[in-house]
């Protein structure tokens, strides 16, 4: 006797919006999204293999704005996730429970994904020369 | 049967769930400093052209550890997509439907990486 209808986890319309819930699945939305991002990157890796013809197909994918567009996005997905799974992984060892240390923590999050991307793009304007 | 979700596919045991939890820490854990090493890496090739690219993944060091790092990679997203499709996908047959295709797409995605790795870095060695 199962009631197929019953409200079934995680249901995210019932809840007003926290730091802590909206944090927990932006971990998983940029976890999904860094999916596209690895399969980006093997067909970077194959395109490098396969040769000069196909690898400037992909670069020229990068270089136009929506490539960068989708590059900026990915970093800071990439630096969000990272951050953010620390952080998971220091609730497994036991430690940050509490509501005002969860509540630090995420927002050291935020500005640690935010001050990576920064750093990352401000790394790769200097390698391209957009920056000396 | 109605066993609850346990986050390796409905109706799994809990020893597995336990095996489950554990590879997801245990490859977030080893992303750690190969996604910062790959990141920095792919970023100082901003400008490069195939033959630095190329140069760079046929030296041991980085074939070795890029290999690792894509293996890891798409492990890591195989058990975090799982744990999603549990999530929101109750209807067993769709269930095992999707998490069968994850688990395809993800071991394809490390064949199709590792191949890349290897061609290029048995190219590099001939040279």
């Amino acid at each position: 006797m199962t009631n197929k209808n019953r409200p079934l986890s995680p249901h995210l319309q019932v809840y007003q919006p926290q730091i802590t819930s909206v944090l927990s699945i932006l971990h998983r939305i940029t976890g999904v999204a860094l999916t596209v991002g690895a399969l980006l990157l093997v067909w970077w890796l194959a395109a490098a293999a396969a040769g000069p013809e196909t690898f400037e197909i992909a670069r020229a994918f990068w270089v136009s704005w929506f490539g960068q567009m989708l590059l900026l996005g990915l970093t800071f997905a990439l630096f969000y996730h990272l951050c953010s799974g620390i952080r998971h992984l220091a609730w497994d060892l036991g430690y940050g429970f509490d509501l005002g240390t969860a509540t630090l923590t995420g927002w050291l999050v935020i500005a640690g994904a935010g001050a990576l991307t920064l750093a990352t793009w401000l790394y790769a304007c200097s390698v391209t020369g957009i920056l000396p | 049967m109605n066993a609850p979700n346990n986050g390796t596919g409905q109706n799994e045991t809990a020893e597995s769930a336990v095996s489950h939890w554990w590879r997801q820490r245990l490859t977030a854990i080893f992303l750690v400093p190969l996604v910062l090493w790959f990141t920095a890496s792919f970023v100082s090739l901003s400008n490069a052209g195939i033959s630095m690219v190329r140069e760079w993944i046929a030296s041991p060091g980085t074939a070795l550890f890029l290999a690792i790092f894509m293996a890891v990679l798409f492990r890591h997203i195989q058990l975090g997509l799982e744990v999603v499709v549990d999530d929101y996908v109750h209807t067993r047959g769709c269930n095992r439907s999707t998490i069968m295709l994850i688990r395809l797409a993800c071991g394809l995605g490390i064949v199709v990486a590792w191949l890349s790795i290897l061609c290029i870095y048995f190219d590099g060695q001939a040279r």
